[in-house]
């Protein structure tokens, strides 16, 4: 199957006519991007090498005679571990079936895919050979979907609705209660007892009072000076009627 | 330079408040004047902070650089001051931000000279707190702070700033009458208000208090404490003011705000709570370490729903600030010589303390940048963002910095804070720790959420042409968080070492 997707990836990207107007202007990257390509695809090709048996028919003695160390991998690695493993003798039936395999998928793949994608539009030939479980394959055994349920939504949900919402309704809402009531407090000893008592009792009763009293006092206010003697005399009379009293007792 | 011997600390408490009678003293129309010569004065006492920090000597007990003055004899209340290892990070962060602060908010033109007293006036109330050693004067300064910050968000806030105001002033005010009633309660009966004979005397003080059994008392006053301090922190379910005045306060302002008042609540609790009330503490460390990891979870699930830039970062403080809370509850319940979990107790209050100045680093930092971004767009909305970072890229590295010292990535200090402080609190309360790594792991989510939203993604179109990128005063107000937040992250030592050696004493009793 790797082999088979690997063919099916080549040929939509580098088989047949260009199907899209941008497509048609592709053209080769710089170094930048091909000389780590090439360094990358050495190692792909050749790494394997450094582990390759000495019994390998012609690639063994290959790396041999090249100076390498066959198995050399195999060494490295064994003389970390508690035990040295032993190599595996050369097994051609396991080396002839991942080859046929291989070719064989590269194969089908070209099989299957030589005349596809005509133009951008075109369906895949294997969503109608595998029709049952093509939408499973499309999309990726909807795992995406399933994590969206269980964990994206979900955490979206906690931070954009239930938690500001304990925050602005229940938390707040308790402090604004807090702060209407004590509003609504304010309003009952204003309309209650400063309008009614402070203000129309006290303060217009007070002006009321004091106004009344001056003008019963403004009787005596004659301009007369002869009658403000005689008030003056009459009062100290009384003042030192009320001391002799005093200090007699 | 005997003064500097005698009153150090009361050089940088009150450098501040000379530093607003003579930025009072310059005409209006002086804006330059004003601004440099705020910024001058705020430059002091960080110099002299620095001068205390080195003539402090972690391996002498009890507070240094002390002054006893006879202030209000007669009710027992004296001009007490000193510092120990909990303290001396709290005055130095403060010091640190304020000309931060001031330096950023050169581009206040609305009343400046009205906006640098206030802010001015805000240093010595922070400051007198953390260096109070008299509890009516620890209340005194954590009053005066509340006034400059209330006229601070209520003129420069931006449009929801009388809502804000209001709330932050009330609610505040509102917690404290608790603690200025118990502060009242605990003077009278021991005849002083000094902390340190209050920590000897007020735990095993029997017989009556005002004509009730001392337990009693000791009870309703310990939740007065406790309501005050949480609600500054801020804990859930008392956090509400935070984002709405964080947000609506003027940059400088959440700076601040974050910065430092979060703090007050925190020391208060290392402070007060803990050493005269361990008893009771030990009772409702279950209490605060559960809210503490509701605050976290809850907060960092807000943050992560907000729209607004400014308002995520405000929620991400009660979010971080909970790892302080979880620090304190793990402190109450382990505290006490010959306790078996002490040692676990210790590694939590060191982590909570660094977590303190860390939060006051990455937090300051923050608003900064949201003020930046604000200051040129106008706008905090996240989604009219995106893309910006070929508009900005200095702005984009720096904030991708600060995200990352936020959201705790080891190598930068939020990270060695947070897990000091979940180390120790791990063998105490296992579950409380598994169920805070939620709110771990979506503050990764809301940090990079911030960061997607602003400088990556695709670009919208109607910024460009605009000049955004951050100016070199602000990259200068930002950079002494910066090299911290990396100094911290790489090597905590130097500040560790200094906690530790306050709070392994305080545990030792």
């Amino acid at each position: 199957l790797t082999a088979f997707y690997t063919t099916r990836l080549l040929i939509m990207t580098f088989g047949g006519k260009p199907r899209t107007a941008a497509a048609g202007q592709a053209s080769e990257s710089g170094g930048s991007m091909i000389m780590p390509l090439v360094v990358l695809s050495f190692f792909a090709v050749a790494a394997g090498w450094s582990n390759i048996p000495d019994d390998f028919p012609v690639f063994g003695q290959l790396v041999a005679a090249l100076g390498g160390e066959p198995f050399w991998f195999k060494d490295f690695l064994g003389g970390t571990l508690l035990e040295k493993p032993e190599a595996l003798p050369f097994d051609g039936f396991v080396v002839g079936t991942s080859v046929v395999v291989a070719l064989g998928g590269i194969a089908l793949g070209w099989w299957v895919y030589r005349l596809a994608w005509a133009t951008h539009d075109a369906t895949d030939p294997v969503e109608g050979a595998l029709a049952p479980i093509y939408p499973a394959l499309k999309n990726k055994y909807w795992f995406d979907e399933l994590y969206d349920t269980l964990f994206v939504r979900p955490t979206f949900w906690l931070a954009r609705e239930f938690f500001p919402a304990i925050d602005r309704n229940i938390i707040d809402g308790a402090l604004h209660a807090v702060a209407w009531i004590s509003l609504r407090i304010g309003d009952v000893f204003r309309d209650y007892f400063d309008r009614p008592v402070v203000n129309q009792f006290l303060n217009d009763g007070s002006g009321t009072a004091v106004k009344a009293f001056g003008g019963w006092l403004r009787i005596i206010q004659t301009g007369r000076i002869q009658q403000y003697l005689i008030m003056s005399a009459a009062l100290a009379a009384v003042i030192a009627a009320y001391l002799v009293y005093a200090s007699v007792r | 330079m005997d003064i500097l011997n005698s009153h150090l600390l009361s050089l940088i408490l009150f450098t501040p408040v000379l530093g607003m009678l003579i930025v009072l003293l310059i005409p209006k129309d002086q804006v330059g004047a004003i601004r440099w010569t705020a910024f001058a004065a705020s430059l002091v006492p960080l110099a002299l902070s620095i001068v205390a920090w080195l003539r402090h000597d972690p391996g002498v007990a009890g507070y240094q650089l002390r002054e006893d003055f006879v202030w209000f004899s007669i009710i027992g209340s004296d001009y007490r001051l000193g510092v120990d290892g909990i303290s001396l990070p709290m005055v130095l962060l403060t010091t640190l931000l304020t000309p931060l602060g001031i330096l950023f908010s050169f581009s206040v033109e609305d009343r400046p000279k009205a906006f640098m007293a206030l802010f001015l006036f805000l240093e010595t109330g922070a400051l007198g707190v953390f260096m109070s050693l008299d509890l009516l004067l620890f209340f005194l300064f954590y009053e005066v702070g509340l006034v400059p910050m209330y006229f601070l968000i209520n003129i420069w806030g931006s449009a929801n700033r009388q809502y804000a105001s209001f709330k932050f002033i009330v609610y505040t005010m509102a917690a404290s009458l608790g603690l200025l009633l118990a502060t009242q309660i605990i003077g009278l009966t021991l005849g002083t208000f000094s902390i340190e004979t209050a920590t000897a005397q007020w735990p095993a003080f029997a017989g009556q208090v005002a004509g009730l059994p001392a337990e009693a008392v000791r009870g309703v006053a310990f939740w007065a404490f406790v309501i005050a301090f949480a609600l500054k922190i801020p804990t859930w379910p008392l956090h509400t003011w935070l984002p709405d005045a964080h947000t609506e306060a003027p940059t400088a302002g959440s700076m601040i705000l974050a910065g430092i008042l979060l703090k007050l609540g925190a020391y208060g609790f290392l402070r007060v709570v803990l050493p005269l009330f361990p008893a009771e503490a030990m009772l409702a460390s279950g209490i605060l370490a559960v809210l503490a990891v509701v605050s976290i979870v809850s907060a960092a699930y807000a943050s992560f729903g907000q729209t607004d830039f400014k308002r995520l970062v405000a929620y991400s403080s009660v979010n971080h600030m909970g790892f302080v809370t979880l620090g304190i509850a793990v402190a109450a319940f382990t505290q006490g010589a010959n306790n078996p979990l002490a040692a676990e107790g210790v590694m939590a209050v060191n982590g909570a303390v660094l977590q303190m100045f860390n939060h006051g680093l990455s937090s300051a930092a923050m608003f900064l940048l949201v003020g930046v971004l604000y200051d040129r767009a106008h706008t905090r909305n996240l989604d009219e963002f995106g893309g910006l970072f070929p508009l900005m890229p200095v702005y984009g590295g720096i904030l991708i910095f600060t995200s990352m010292a936020s959201l705790g990535l080891p190598g930068l200090n939020g990270f060695v804070s947070e897990f000091m402080v979940v180390r120790g609190s791990w063998p105490i309360y296992p579950a409380y720790v598994a169920v805070s790594m939620i709110g771990l792991l979506i503050t990764g989510a809301y940090i990079l959420r911030g960061i997607y939203k602003t400088i990556y993604g695709p670009l919208n179109t109607k910024w460009v042409g605009h000049k955004l990128e951050i100016s070199p005063r602000e990259v200068i107000a930002w950079a002494p968080l910066g090299v911290l937040m990396l100094l911290l992250g790489i090597y905590p030592t130097w500040m560790v070492e200094v906690i530790n050696a306050a709070v392994t004493r305080i545990f030792a009793g």
